[in-house]
């Protein structure tokens, strides 16, 4: 999802060479100057043939100010400090010209909350109970090395800690697999929508020359991934902590 | 001295029981062999003496300890410094060299790593595998890894051995080798061997044969047997006119006739 995000953004920067123009309408024009310059933005005029593009006419009361960077519009956009400023952001009006760069950024992000994260959410949690439990099965079923350990005399907490070590170099793997899984997904999705995704955005920006739509990209759920792996080892930790009971110990012997 | 003594032992899983009131003395020394048949009960008892599992009734007392009232810190030196355990099918850590198996216990002991590697080098040596040292387990024979694993069992100097069949995986030339080795560790460092098998070769060694059927024992080794098994390795040799400048066995040599390590 990132990487199509990506290669959207790209090609809607080109347009205007990377600037976001935003048109604001709100009744405190004292407001809108204060929230523009928050976010490093620049009160401009636009050109004759910047309005001919446009098509219709922009009133005096409008604000036009471009933003060249792109995380500060899409915050000036969003108007989250509404409670902050005490304004009603029903009222505040904001309209991206030319470009569809913050469009897009909507479009995807409320795709991804509706659909995409959710359902990672819950391949995360699912995924995390798998490794969990199969690296609390993995520990029980090391029974030899569990009673050998323990028979030349590690300590419990030494016991402990060998274990913890083991898991959290499994979850180092699971992350590692993870990672190289979403790239070879990628890879796949690049592959097969290729042509079609191209077609898409040489349609939506016809001025732009065209460069791969390559779907490969990197963003906070890659880290999630990450953290939700290594979150398995203490669940799967506590999961066969019991595993480290004398009576336990006693038990895998007698079954092994 | 008794070394190990077991008062009223019970076990059972269940419903089944395994021991019903066992009583069994082994004094400091002496090389006991625990027989019979598949599931008769010899590794639960060896097990039981070990501390590795409990009885459902009875007292065990190894060198004057109960065994069952260790604490946790007790428990953990009691593995530490009173027994050796050697499992059954040469146990040993695939990932790790043979020295590094061997210093293992060192490691949990907080024996510091000179002399870890020292002791080892004095036991591989005595055990005749120092030129396997640096291999992989899967990378030496048979009777190699199962010297391994008894070097390991000597590496923080216990008071007693416990060998689960420790020569159910070798040929007869090893397992002779082996048990030699176990006789002489005996009767050089005065270390108590007991042995849970349903071999043969074993017997010949053996001070103290104890029958383990039917969840009783019985003790069948005669004070003859006892006697000439008890008695130093040089004066057997010296016995049977054999040059003795080392201690030999049918596989090489494991030490000079001092017993020195």
């Amino acid at each position: 999802m990132q990487g199509l995000e990506n290669v959207t953004m790209r090609y809607a920067g080109n347009k205007t060479s990377g600037i976001i123009y935003l048109v604001s309408d709100y009744k405190d024009r004292g407001l809108i100057l204060e929230r523009i310059s928050k976010y490093g933005g620049e009160i401009t005029t636009l050109t004759d043939e910047q309005k001919a593009e446009i098509g219709e006419e922009i009133p005096d009361s409008m604000v036009v100010a471009k933003f060249d960077n792109s995380k500060n519009a899409y915050q000036y956009y969003n108007e989250t400090d509404a409670k902050e400023l005490h304004y009603n952001s029903d009222d505040y009006e904001i309209v991206e010209l030319f470009s569809n760069q913050i469009g897009v950024y909507r479009y995807f992000r409320e795709k991804n909350r509706s659909f995409v994260r959710p359902a990672s959410i819950v391949l995360m949690i699912v995924s995390a109970f798998i490794l969990a439990f199969t690296m609390a099965h993995l520990i029980a079923s090391s029974t030899k090395t569990f009673v050998l350990y323990r028979s030349i005399g590690a300590s419990k907490s030494q016991l402990l800690i060998i274990y913890f070590v083991y898991l959290m170099e499994l979850c180092v793997r699971a992350a590692i697999f993870a990672i190289c899984l979403g790239l070879v997904l990628a890879a796949i999705m690049t592959g097969v929508g290729w042509s079609y995704l191209l077609e898409r955005l040489v349609e939506a920006y016809p001025n732009v020359p065209k460069f791969p739509p390559i779907l490969l990209g990197i963003n906070w759920q890659c880290f999630e991934v990450i953290v939700c792996m290594f979150l398995a080892a203490p669940v799967s930790f506590l999961l066969c902590l019991d595993q480290f009971s004398n009576k336990k110990i006693a038990q895998k012997l007698k079954g092994d | 001295m008794d070394i190990v003594q077991l008062r009223n032992i019970k076990k059972q899983y269940g419903e089944k029981v395994i021991f019903q009131d066992i009583n069994l003395n082994i004094p400091a020394g002496f090389f006991t062999v625990l027989r019979g048949e598949s599931g008769a009960g010899k590794s639960t008892l060896l097990n039981i003496i070990g501390g590795l599992e409990a009885p459902t009734s009875g007292e065990i007392i190894v060198d004057s300890k109960d065994v069952r009232q260790l604490s946790r810190e007790e428990r953990t030196n009691f593995y530490r410094h009173e027994i050796g355990i050697i499992f059954q099918g040469s146990y040993l850590q695939p990932q790790f060299t043979l020295l590094e198996n061997i210093t293992l216990p060192g490691v949990f002991a907080g024996m510091p790593e000179a002399e870890r590697k020292q002791r080892a080098e004095q036991l591989a040596e005595m055990l005749g595998i120092t030129e396997n040292l640096n291999f992989l387990p899967k990378e030496v024979s048979g009777g190699q890894a199962e010297r391994a694993c008894i070097a390991r069992a000597l590496l923080l100097s216990p008071k007693i051995i416990l060998a689960d069949e420790p020569t159910s995986n070798l040929d007869e030339a090893n397992a002779k080798t082996v048990l030699e080795i176990l006789n002489y560790i005996r009767q050089q460092m005065g270390i108590t061997i007991i042995i849970a098998s349903h071999s043969r070769d074993v017997m010949e060694f053996a001070t103290q044969i104890v029958e383990v059927a039917n969840g009783a024992i019985k003790i069948t080794a005669s004070q003859n047997q006892v006697a000439q098994s008890a008695m130093p390795i040089q004066n057997q040799i010296a016995q049977q006119s054999a040059p003795a400048q080392n201690v030999a066995t049918s596989q090489g040599v494991v030490s000079d006739n001092q017993g020195n390590l």
